[in-house]
């Protein structure tokens, strides 16, 4: 049911955004759909970019249309845009130092508030 | 001393968080400070290209806007003061407009630029790392963007932040 559900979904972006672009292969327009969903719209709340209707996003999905167009990779792409505009236009920011708390915060704070007590708890008690 | 070890481990890592906070912002509006402008080509009103390396050797106002945005109309009479009363490159580019609507605009309202630009399609606008319109850079000998000004400049932007950073990058 879940690969049924996402196959309708892929079908779906292909006969709406796709098209708009014109693109030579179908690798190309795979290509437009993975960095349209990848990336969010900047002025939109917590949309993708193949989805909004932003004005923003549209400048933004041309960029890559031309990119692509371009045969430039992925990475190259992904990489014009946060020049621009930082991970933020990431769905998935990197890990690197800039980003380290979003990753090691959860870990931190489970640790603070369950670990101690957890240790506490299972640890032999002195007769 | 173990027992306190997740309090300290908490303590430090409030502090080294605090510390990321204030001293870095990972705002998109930071993201082009003190770097190069990205490379960027449009055509002026005069039919001429401009290019990030136009910008180079001089110290420059940078400000993107549009006739059809209305806090851009608000802020014109400001930007006519500012290059009547200090002495500045002032370059703009106005976005997702016509050439027509430019120059009506401009023959109405006045032209504070020592060249604007019209970038019709919106190309600029992602290749400048702009959201939206107006905003504004300055924009050192380097073509390096030393500030970034999201929305109108206010008087208080101006005096206490834009002007005295102009100043001082035209000294060095």
């Amino acid at each position: 049911m879940a690969a049924n559900s996402t196959a309708t979904k892929i079908i779906d972006i292909n006969q709406t955004a796709a098209p708009l672009y014109a693109f030579a292969t179908q690798n190309e327009a795979n290509q437009f759909q993975f960095l349209t969903h990848a990336m969010r719209c900047l002025v939109c709340q917590n949309e993708p970019l193949a989805d909004s209707e932003a004005t923003l996003a549209e400048d933004f999905r041309k960029q890559i249309a031309l990119q692509i167009k371009q045969h430039k990779t992925n990475a190259e792409i992904i990489q014009y845009f946060t020049t621009r505009y930082g991970n933020s236009v990431l769905y998935n920011p990197p890990l690197n130092v800039e980003t380290i708390f979003l990753w090691v915060l959860p870990a931190v704070f489970f640790y603070c508030s369950n670990g101690h007590f957890m240790a506490q708890f299972c640890a032999p008690k002195a007769a | 001393m173990l027992k306190r070890l997740p309090f300290i481990v908490f303590l430090l890592f409030i502090i080294l968080v605090w510390k990321m906070l204030s001293t870095h912002s990972a705002h998109f509006a930071d993201v082009l400070i003190n770097k190069r402008l990205p490379a960027f080509s449009v055509y002026t009103l005069d039919k001429n290209e401009l290019t990030d390396k136009s910008l180079l050797g001089q110290v420059t106002l940078l400000h993107i806007w549009a006739p059809w945005c209305s806090v851009c109309r608000a802020e014109y009479p400001k930007l006519n003061d500012i290059k009547a009363k200090y002495n500045i490159t002032m370059v703009g580019i106005v976005y997702r407009d016509s050439l027509l609507n430019t120059r009506q605009w401009i023959s109405v309202y006045g032209q504070p630029f020592d060249q604007l630009a019209v970038d019709e399609k919106g190309s600029i606008g992602v290749a400048l790392g702009i959201t939206g319109v107006p905003e504004t850079f300055v924009i050192d000998k380097n073509a390096v963007v030393r500030y970034r000004q999201l929305g109108d400049i206010h008087e208080e932007d101006w005096n206490e932040h834009i002007w005295p950073l102009i100043q001082q990058l035209q000294k060095s």
